[in-house]
């Protein structure tokens, strides 16, 4: 399993090298507002999901590889290189252990469920890109609305303005727990979908 | 048998591709899968290796149902030629020596020794002959008991078609590994294969080993009496499947022929 993951890493750093140290680059800033959006372009254009649409999922599939080692290996590419950059951002800006410990669970929770977004865009046919940045930007919106916290209340003594959205929303993350278990649900949903119906072409 | 397909069935968007294709292919042999373009080949090889998952029906390699885990044992090369973005040939050679844990790099030196691969090129830069030759060097080296080629000697000029050919013979015979081969070139997989299907609109039309195809068939010239099941027309002769000794016993092309065209005879005049 060790060589399958090494061959797909080694893969994915050999053809998108340039644009990889790009996004490192930009990554690496602890506070840098437009992390989730790189990190979107990370999941829909250079991983799993553009390798589907372009058709290239066929010369993966025509190796040693199942369905489940490449959507795992793809992922954990994109968790390793999420991680790495903002543990060594962190180390360089002088970050506190307890603040990248929630960035990096932030990033892995928007990883985990755009992945999943993504990934079921491309399985059933909608593309990878669109259709994953049209739900970006609903989320974007959706999760803005009111508020994200649950102890406002009216003079009534009921919540004023919550917004439930925003707990799960992959972006604001209102509730982490709750945003966690969304994520997951989308990344578990993609992986049975992918596992299932696999490419349609 | 290393593989055996039963019944299966695929369709992509609702439309049926394969509708109840089966055959077996036993240990050592060279198993031409021929069939016109749209046949369903590429369908058939892509369900063997699991790139595809069936609608229906079942496939067996190594006498257990398809797993991925075996999937190491079988080298594959696909008909687009396809290949990763900036690999050059030395990528390539990591890549496939990670992954087939009986890899021979002796095996792949001769071949870049040979047709002077540029392992410091990029191969999708490569010409398509080249790729073609690039590919059959990395199944083979890669040392699988089930060779899996789609059009194998596409591109290729004559000289070096000759020698693919002897290299796909030489390591089913010699290293006795079972290869399956996709082709509509069925003048050279007469050269080679020991055993074939005939695939036609989703369906096998007729498969079996080579030698018994041409012991059970007849061709019958124009005006001789017709004993058997009337196969088809091979230009002025009917190919009949019979086990009497009539007419003359037939090509392996003829066979193909025989049963891709049916019964239906073209006169453009």
């Amino acid at each position: 399993m060790l060589n399958k993951v090494e061959a797909y890493f080694a893969k994915v750093i050999r053809e998108r090298a340039g644009f990889l140290l790009v996004l490192a680059l930009f990554l690496l800033m602890p506070r840098f507002s437009w992390r989730f959006f790189l990190l979107f372009l990370m999941i829909t254009l250079v991983l799993l999901p553009r390798d589907i649409h372009d058709g290239r999922i066929k010369i993966m599939m025509s190796l040693p590889f199942s369905r489940a080692n490449v959507f795992w290996c793809s992922y954990a590419f994109l968790v390793t290189f999420a991680v790495i950059t903002q543990l060594i951002g962190g180390a360089l800006f002088g970050i506190s252990i307890d603040m990248m410990g929630w960035n990096i669970i932030g990033t892995l929770i928007f990883s985990s469920a755009y992945f999943g977004v993504a990934m079921i865009s491309v399985t059933l046919g909608f593309g990878n890109f669109v259709i994953p940045f049209l739900v970006l930007i609903a989320d974007s919106f959706l999760g803005s609305i009111g508020k994200n916290w649950e102890f406002t209340y009216n003079f009534l003594g009921s919540p004023s303005g919550f917004n439930p959205y925003s707990m799960i929303s992959p972006i604001y993350q209102g509730n982490q727990i709750a945003a966690f278990i969304f994520a997951a649900t989308l990344l578990m949903t993609a992986y049975v979908l992918f596992e299932r119906k696999g490419t349609s072409r | 048998m290393i593989v055996k397909v039963e019944n299966l069935q695929k369709s992509f968007c609702g439309k049926l591709v394969l509708n109840g294709v089966s055959f077996n292919v036993e240990e050592g042999e060279i198993f031409a899968l021929i069939g016109p373009n749209g046949a369903g080949k590429t369908t058939t090889l892509r369900c063997i290796y699991g790139d595809l998952s069936p609608n229906g029906g079942r496939i067996e390699v190594f006498g257990k149902d398809f797993s991925t885990k075996i999937k190491e044992r079988i080298a594959v090369m696909n008909e687009e030629r396809r290949t990763f973005r900036r690999f050059t040939g030395s990528d390539y050679v990591k890549m496939w020596s990670l992954l087939y844990p009986k890899w021979n790099d002796k095996i792949f030196s001769n071949f870049a020794l040979h047709y002077r691969f540029d392992l410091k090129q990029r191969v999708e830069t490569y010409s398509i002959g080249m790729k073609t030759v690039f590919y059959v060097a990395l199944t083979v080296a890669s040392n699988a008991d089930i060779l899996i080629l789609d059009e194998p000697t596409q591109h290729l000029d004559p000289l070096i078609r000759n020698e693919i050919l002897k290299v796909i013979s030489d390591y089913a015979v010699e290293e006795k590994k079972t290869i399956i081969i996709s082709s509509h070139e069925i003048y050279e997989l007469e050269e080679i294969s020991t055993s074939f299907a005939i695939i036609k609109e989703g369906k096998v039309l007729y498969f079996d080993t080579v030698d018994d195809a041409k012991a059970s068939h007849r061709l019958i010239s124009r005006g001789e009496r017709v004993q058997g099941e009337v196969i088809g027309l091979v230009g002025n002769d009917t190919l009949v499947k019979t086990d009497k000794d009539v007419g003359r016993f037939p090509k392996f092309k003829e066979i193909v022929l025989g049963y891709l065209g049916g019964r239906k005879e073209f006169i453009p005049f």
